[in-house]
């Protein structure tokens, strides 16, 4: 593991025995926190680093507090971005600001949630719903209980104006909003209908299996318009877990406890008001910088570290650092849809499974794990390992690093003798994406296959994914979640926007069969289908679930309650036990 | 002097039409930032409304020229990413970056010119070597590394200053003297050498014979006419405190032009990034064109010659 810039001049502050205590208090500290290993060159001082899949095991250790336990305390954490808006709904599809504070912070909570033990869709905002038979319409009965941050009550008005808003474009008003997070309904959703003040009916163009799945932002009728979208997006007012106070552009964003956030909506998700009173997050976007600031007692949290920091800081007492497994399962996407080569006009050798095979088994994902990344990272079957239907032995089917298998498998094919290829590389959009993508193409290039890395813009590869023309290989991630319903449509059936593969007939029939079964059980049971034939025609490279690292000073306790998390759970960070 | 003055207007705006015309180019080759708006699944409907509506889906003659006229009105459209106008993001920066700019000059200057001073008239002293090693330093020490340099002995190790971020004077200090570091040092180069080919000059000679006081000669005579060099340098030095900000400003949290720049390259944020260069670059072109103005005052024989 490399040294940053700190380390080099920071040995001094670490004894062996520090390094051992380490290890130990974070240990005892949260509970069911796992030890694990960063390649560390002091064998002795094993890092202190938890892991989100070991504490979201036991959800009793993770259940929400009473509201006696809440305190006044302000945590201020170092981030490495700022957000773009503070409208939950006007996030683009991709382009960046900060989630956790536009939605779970500001924006708040949706209709229903998900438990994180069984993964069943549970009540939320809605208490209960109802689809009709032939599944074209839905209606929701709402708490009388929710509210917002500026005391409105969260009534059916305020859902059909977040989906005509949001997703339809059918708000009246509708001054400044453009495109956003709920476009994805504008295809399904025909129009809402408000019964009551807590009834609310969604009718429907078509069946959507995944309705519920889809995340709606609930916003404010009554505030949005009367202030605007402009004034709104820059002072967002939502039901979210903090109330938003003040910002100032890329510098801070200071936001309180919303106190109604759990003591009205009861305990349906585990959602519950954040213990600190108040967090202050500043804006610092070098990795380095961060880190600085929390040695320098500046700040109580950083988040998106790197390897080599994380293993510095989890040899330190004074710090924790926790490994948040991430929802986007890595690839390296194979382009099969075109017949032949764009630039040598030869017929496309990605076509042939053999080759997609052996490029998979020419990769050592378990080295570029241990070496490049932090070591937790989970492999990648295609979906996230929580998804619903994800076939329990789908893990046991793994293409195993096995080079001479690989070049066997080139030979078979008729490629004994390799062939050029490029590798598409988003710049900047993945942490360690490009080390991982040099490895990736030396491993290739061992077994015949030459290839070069070519960096593109986040916006060309998009645009060239839909033509099709990225060829042959792109380094990316699909997002993970729940269900991966939405995901098969646009990442794996051939009428997708981000496939470019040949069509497979088979798997778009199981997709298609997939989003007209309402059969929890039977459509589990298709979507393993799909991904365990997806998996193991190799129509990617597969690689990893990403991890995400994260440190606080010693002064805080954390024990997870999500399974998977994108960025910090803010809400459940309270001050450690003196 | 008319004439010159209006040959470098000229120049300083056909200079601005071809920065916009590139910026203009770059943007529409890197892809349809449609793609980035919209969620994965948007529908074919969606992004064809969404391209409408931005004005994507007109002939590129016809967007460069709305562009051009719109550009010429400061309205470089809406940012991407926070819905607001891209010009107004940018403008909301420029007091950040324009204090760090100036600080970072000033820092510049009062470390090069008694030190270019200093050095030229203790020429082969260990004073000089001194300033010649400095410079050297100075010159080859990247800025980002100076930075984090920085940040760790006197944030992290000694606690007297703040990482970064914004704040009053004591958060500006250390990011001001990253990026003033390599001006001090090119300053004091160039100030030492032409401070020691002026005193070398007759007029200088002659100052001495004439029994005027050292310091009289030095400051009075030699320093005003070894300064014109040093008045072109700072003129260029704008343009690469601006490009130096980029990464200051983001090593250091400053919440300046540069860092909103990477910001918005980050996700592709068009909008915002045309505003940004145009602006940045419009300082740079004004700053040349100050330059040689001031240049021109300094030395009255410069004047306009068609080659």
């Amino acid at each position: 593991m490399s040294e940053n810039y700190w380390s080099k001049f920071g040995h001094d502050r670490l004894s062996r025995r520090q390094a051992l205590r380490a290890a130990g208090v974070t240990g005892v500290g949260l509970a069911g926190a796992a030890l694990i290993g960063c390649g560390s060159s002091d064998e002795d001082a094993a890092p202190a680093v938890t892991q989100a899949t070991a504490a979201a095991g036991s959800t009793t250790a993770a259940a929400p507090a009473p509201v006696s336990q809440l305190t006044d305390a302000t945590l201020t954490s170092a981030i490495a971005s700022d957000i773009g808006s503070g409208d939950p709904q006007s996030l683009g599809g991709t382009g960046g600001g900060n989630w956790p504070n536009t939605s779970t912070h500001f924006g708040g909570s949706g209709l229903v949630s998900t438990d994180q033990e069984t993964r069943k869709i549970i009540p939320n905002v809605a208490t209960s719903w109802e689809e009709a038979p032939d599944h074209l319409s839905i209606v929701f009965k709402l708490r009388d209980n929710a509210y917002f941050h500026n005391g409105d009550q969260l009534t059916a008005e305020d859902v059909k104006f977040s989906m005509d808003r949001g997703a339809l474009g059918q708000a009246e008003y509708n001054l400044e909003y453009k495109g956003g997070h709920s476009s994805q309904y504008s295809a399904i959703v025909d129009h809402a209908e408000v019964i009551d003040d807590s009834t609310v009916k969604f009718v429907l163009k078509k069946p959507d299996v995944i309705f519920l799945n889809r995340g709606l932002f609930l916003v404010p009728k009554k505030h949005i318009e009367s202030v605007g979208d402009v004034a709104y997006a820059e002072h967002p007012v939502g039901g979210g877990v903090f109330q938003f106070v003040s910002r100032i552009p890329d510098s801070e964003i200071v936001s309180e406890r919303f106190d109604r956030f759990h003591a009205d909506f009861g305990d349906p998700t585990g959602y519950h008001p954040s213990y600190i009173k108040k967090l202050v997050q500043k804006v610092i976007p070098d990795n380095q910088a961060r880190f600085a600031a929390l040695q320098a007692g500046e700040v109580d949290l950083i988040d998106k570290i790197s390897p080599d920091i994380a293993g510095q800081l989890a040899k330190d007492d004074k710090f924790k650092v926790f490994n948040l497994p991430g929802t986007q399962p890595m690839h390296i996407h194979i382009n099969t849809a075109l017949e032949n080569d764009p630039e040598s006009g030869k017929p496309n050798p990605w076509r042939d499974k053999r080759v997609r095979m052996a490029a998979n088994l020419a990769v050592d994902l378990d080295g570029i794990i241990n070496n490049i990344l932090t070591g937790a990272e989970a492999l990648s079957f295609g979906s996230a390992s929580s998804s619903v239907g994800f076939p329990k032995d789908l893990p046991s089917k793994r293409w195993a690093y096995d080079v001479e298998a690989a070049k066997k498998l080139m030979a078979e094919a008729g490629y004994a003798d390799g062939f050029d290829a490029v590798l598409n590389l988003p710049v900047g959009r993945w942490p360690n994406s490009r080390q991982v993508s040099e490895v990736i193409a030396q491993s290739l290039t061992e077994i015949g296959i030459r290839t070069r890395i070519q960096e593109l813009q986040y916006q060309e590869v998009t645009t060239r994914f839909k033509d099709d023309s990225l060829y042959p290989l792109s380094f990316w991630g699909m997002a993970g979640g729940d269900d991966p319903g939405a995901n098969f449509r646009y990442g794996y059936h051939s009428a997708g926007n981000y496939t470019m593969s040949v069509p497979d007939p088979e798997v778009d029939a199981l997709i298609e069969k997939s989003e007209l079964e309402f059969d929890k059980a039977a459509r589990a049971e298709l979507l393993g289908q799909i991904m365990t034939k997806f998996y193991l025609d190799a129509q990617w490279i597969f690689l990893y679930e990403p991890v995400q690292q994260v440190a606080t000073t010693n002064k805080w306790d954390w024990t997870f309650w999500a399974k998977t998390l994108g960025d910090p759970e803010y809400w459940n960070i309270k001050p450690a036990k003196a | 002097m008319a004439r010159f003055l209006l040959m470098r207007l000229v120049q300083s705006v056909f200079t601005l039409f071809l920065v916009l015309a590139v910026v203009f180019v770059i943007a529409r080759v890197a892809g349809d930032p449609v793609t980035l708006l919209v969620t994965f699944d948007a529908s074919q409907a969606d992004i064809d409304r969404l391209r409408e509506e931005l004005g994507l889906s007109d002939p590129l003659p016809q967007q460069f020229v709305r562009f051009m006229g719109d550009a010429l009105r400061g309205d470089f459209g809406t940012s991407f990413r926070t819905n607001r106008p891209a010009m107004n993001e940018v403008l909301e920066r420029v007091p950040a970056s324009a204090r760090l700019a100036g600080l970072s000059l000033a820092f510049s200057l009062a470390i090069s010119l008694p030190l270019g001073v200093l050095a030229a008239v203790s020429r082969g002293s260990v004073v000089d070597l001194f300033a010649r090693f400095l410079a050297l330093v100075g010159q080859a020490a990247p800025n980002f590394w100076l930075g984090l340099m920085l940040i760790f002995f006197f944030a992290v190790r000694l606690g007297w200053l703040p990482t970064g971020g914004r704040g009053g004077l004591d958060h500006m200090v250390l990011p001001a003297i990253a990026l003033g570091t390599a001006g001090a040092a090119s300053i004091t180069r160039l100030t030492r050498s032409a401070l020691l080919d002026v005193l070398n000059s007759d007029f200088v000679v002659m100052a001495r014979a004439k029994g005027l006081p050292r310091r009289t000669v030095i400051f009075k005579h030699a320093l005003r006419n070894a300064l014109i060099p040093v008045v072109t340098i700072l003129g260029l030095r704008i343009g690469t405190v601006i490009s130096g900000s980029v990464i200051v400003e983001t090593i250091f949290a400053w919440p300046g032009v540069g860092r909103l720049i990477i910001q918005a390259i980050n996700v592709s944020d068009f909008p915002v990034v045309q505003a940004a260069v145009t602006l940045t670059a419009s300082a740079v072109i004004l700053a040349n064109l100050l330059t040689d103005i001031a240049y021109m005052l300094v030395d009255p024989r410069i004047r306009y010659v068609r080659s």
